[in-house]
């Protein structure tokens, strides 16, 4: 501890003097001290049941900050056509994920991949992606502007049109306390929008946590699906789902092989998704148990969007899976009947709050 | 000035970082102290995924296994009262799990190491701990700690028992013996009951200021199912358990995992 204190003291003392050397007006156009910057602590108000929100000490979340985020996240001024922005393929209506089985970028191409809902992803601190390529949120929100198969565009010029707007630069001042235009970067842009999808928050107002709190109750289908989901009931199927989706967050987090591909060895997974990022076979075919938050309307299902329906899944999982010799040993014939799949279903659906869409910083700031 | 804004939270940042490290006010000289855990099969390195051979001739893999430690303390004799030894404490709760290690054959014959700093130096004769989640813990739930807390990750509770998952042991078992490993192997315990006390493994050692020590200890699988001298598992019949209280012969399925699991391991090193 000791061993920093003269740092610190430094950096005080070097930001003493270089703050009276602001103290000379400029003419300078790209300017931006005559914009008060006073950032505001955003405050997020978290369901009781959800564990403390870890925020990188660097990024604190600030009023200013998420609403740049907003900006930036609606905003298709990071494609290289202005014509897709993060929200075309995360909405908000679908638990900010995307509709279609695949995501197409700005030039057409379908990747291989599903867009991915963007719901609760603060707490996604185990990788981010389907296979968990990527850190952090910071890190990811580089991304998909120079992906080929997203927004297609490259940071400098995204950049350049930021410092060019009427707008940008003054709401990075106010952000992030920028002197100058020139200070505008795209680690900036990723932090702002890292803050943004950090208040993309649902949970209280499902009727799953309505009745865990005593305030609702389920149907009797819907209270089947829940026995069998966390294997409660002697008299149903266990169904095992709790084991790999659970918490508050109906999510692990880790990955696993559910199942969905057939692979004789460990080297026939068309798509290796976590042994890609490893480069362990045994982790080939294995991808990160999402949240199922939502999950009726971030339709279609799995990393590849094959499935386009809950009954599918459900199928899917009552089957015991395709053979791999890293199935998950939870991946097992299920032996539900119809009317048993369909109160799973139920259940399902009561994992639904749409509440989120009311809330004013999460919706499209240019509508 | 923007630049030294910058630094200013990252300074602040390696400030609380290193205090996280000083738990509590060890006076006088210590060490640290690597306990290194092991994991095998019938004393060869187990590698996940590896088809293995068991008792009765069939072919298994394993895919995962962990299980929490509770209480780890040193154990050092009492001069003034040789009855009640002294225990100085490593950690309260810790997850000793095997998925990155054992998913390679290198990483399987380098084990999970802890390191212990700050140990204050001197004799000790003995290490031990708690095989589970002592109940003082147990009652509480993942939401309640961070993430990188042992206790909080959600993937080691189990909502219908009010318990952590205090070891796992998962895999696959070729039933048919055609080299497709068909069935599930599984075994999740928990439960204040199934916690086991006392694990204690005997070491004379001197902890010699800044000389690290090192201990390894070895988890054998092979115990766990079919003990040495006890009979084994059947692990077709009896491949499956998530101590449910409400399905036949479970519980006493666990019990017999958490019995052998206590036993599984050897102090090597
Ligand atoms: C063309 C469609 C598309 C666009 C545009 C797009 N994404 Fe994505 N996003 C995806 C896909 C597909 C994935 C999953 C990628 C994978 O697993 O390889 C994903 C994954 C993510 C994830 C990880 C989610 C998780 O649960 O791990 C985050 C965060 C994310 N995107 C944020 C953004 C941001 C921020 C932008 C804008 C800068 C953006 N995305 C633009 C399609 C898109
Ligand atoms: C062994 C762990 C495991 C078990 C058990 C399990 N899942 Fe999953 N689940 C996963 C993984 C991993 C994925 C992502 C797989 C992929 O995309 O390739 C997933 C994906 C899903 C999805 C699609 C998520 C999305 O955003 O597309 C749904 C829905 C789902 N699971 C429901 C269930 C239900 C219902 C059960 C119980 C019948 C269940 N799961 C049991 C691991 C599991």
């Amino acid at each position: 501890m000791t061993k920093y204190l003269p740092f610190l003291v430094l950096y005080i003392l070097f930001g003493l003097v270089a703050c009276s050397d602001d103290d000379t007006p400029t003419a300078d156009p790209n300017d931006l001290t005559t914009i008060a910057y006073t950032p505001e602590a955003y405050t997020v108000a978290l369901p009781a049941e959800f564990p403390p929100l870890e925020i990188p000490t660097d990024n604190p979340l600030t009023k200013e900050g998420v609403q740049l985020g907003r900006r930036l996240f609606y905003d298709p001024i990071l494609s290289a056509d202005s014509t897709m922005s993060c929200a075309s393929c995360h909405q908000l209506e679908v638990g900010f994920a995307d509709p279609l089985p695949t995501s197409v970028g700005i030039d057409g191409i379908a990747g291989t991949r599903s867009g991915m809902s963007l719901l609760n992803i603060a707490y996604s601190l185990n990788g981010l992606n389907w296979d968990g390529k990527i850190a952090s949120l910071e890190e990811q929100a580089l991304e998909p502007v120079t992906n080929e198969i997203e927004l297609h565009e490259s940071w400098p010029n995204v950049i350049e049109k930021l410092k060019r707007h009427t707008d940008y630069p003054s709401r990075f001042r106010k952000a992030f306390g920028i002197e100058n235009k020139s200070e505008i970067t795209k680690e900036l842009a990723a932090k702002a929008i890292a803050q943004f999808e950090r208040i993309i928050l649902t949970g209280a107002n499902s009727k799953y946590d309505r009745v865990l709190r005593g305030e609702a109750f389920f149907t009797d289908e819907e209270l089947n699906g829940f026995d069998m989901f966390f294997d409660i009931s002697p008299e149903l199927p266990d169904a095992e789902c709790g084991h790999c989706h659970n918490g508050a967050l109906l999510s692990t987090n880790e990955y696993f092989n559910n199942g969905i591909d057939n692979a004789p060895t460990l080297d026939d997974f068309i798509d290796k998704g976590r042994g890609e990022i490893t480069g362990i076979p045994f982790d080939n075919g294995r991808f990160r148990a999402t949240t199922l938050r939502n999950i009726e309307f971030t339709a279609p299902y799995m990393h590849d969007g094959r499935f386009q329906t809950l009954e599918e899944v459900v199928d899917h999982y009552n089957s015991g899976g395709k053979y791999a010799p890293n199935l998950d040993p939870l991946i097992l014939p299920l032996g539900m009947t119809d009317s048993q799949k369909q109160d799973l279903v139920a259940f399902l659906k009561t994992f639904s709050d749409t509440s989120y869409q009311e809330n004013p910083d999460l919706q499209n700031p240019f509508e | 000035m923007k630049k030294l804004l910058y630094l200013l939270p990252l300074s602040l940042f390696f400030l609380s970082s290193s205090c996280g490290d000083d738990e509590g006010p060890v006076t006088g000289t210590t060490t640290n102290l690597n306990i290194t855990f092991k994991a095998v099969y019938d004393g060869q390195p187990l590698v996940f995924g590896e088809s293995l051979t068991y008792t009765d001739g069939t072919a298994f893999n394993i895919s995962k296994l962990q299980f929490f430690m509770s209480n780890a303390n040193l154990i050092s004799p009492n001069e003034a009262d040789p009855n009640t030894p002294l225990e100085t404490e490593l950690s309260e709760v810790k997850l000793v799990d095997f998925s990155s290690a054992n998913a390679t054959a290198a990483g399987a014959t380098e084990g999970v190491t802890i390191t212990y700093t700050r140990i204050p130096t001197g004799e000790y004769n003995a290490f031990k701990f708690g095989l589970g989640v002592i109940p003082e813990y147990n009652d509480d739930v993942p939401a309640d700690y961070s993430s990188s807390h042992p206790l909080g990750a959600p993937s080691n509770y189990w909502e219908v028992w009010e318990s952590y998952i205090f070891v796992k042991l998962e895999g696959r078992t070729d039933t048919t013996g055609n080299g497709e490993f068909d069935q599930s192997l599984l075994y999740h315990t928990g439960t204040n009951a199934l916690f086991q006390e006392g694990l204690n493994f005997s070491k004379a050692m001197t902890l010699v200021e800044d000389n690290e020590a090192n201990m390894t200890i070895e988890l054998d699988v092979k115990e766990i199912l079919a003990p040495t001298g006890g009979t084994p598992i059947n692990i077709i019949n009896d491949g499956f358990s998530h101590t449910n209280p409400e399905i036949d012969g479970q519980v006493a399925l666990s019990t017999t995992v958490m019995q052998n699991f206590k036993n599984a391991f050897t102090l090597v090193d």
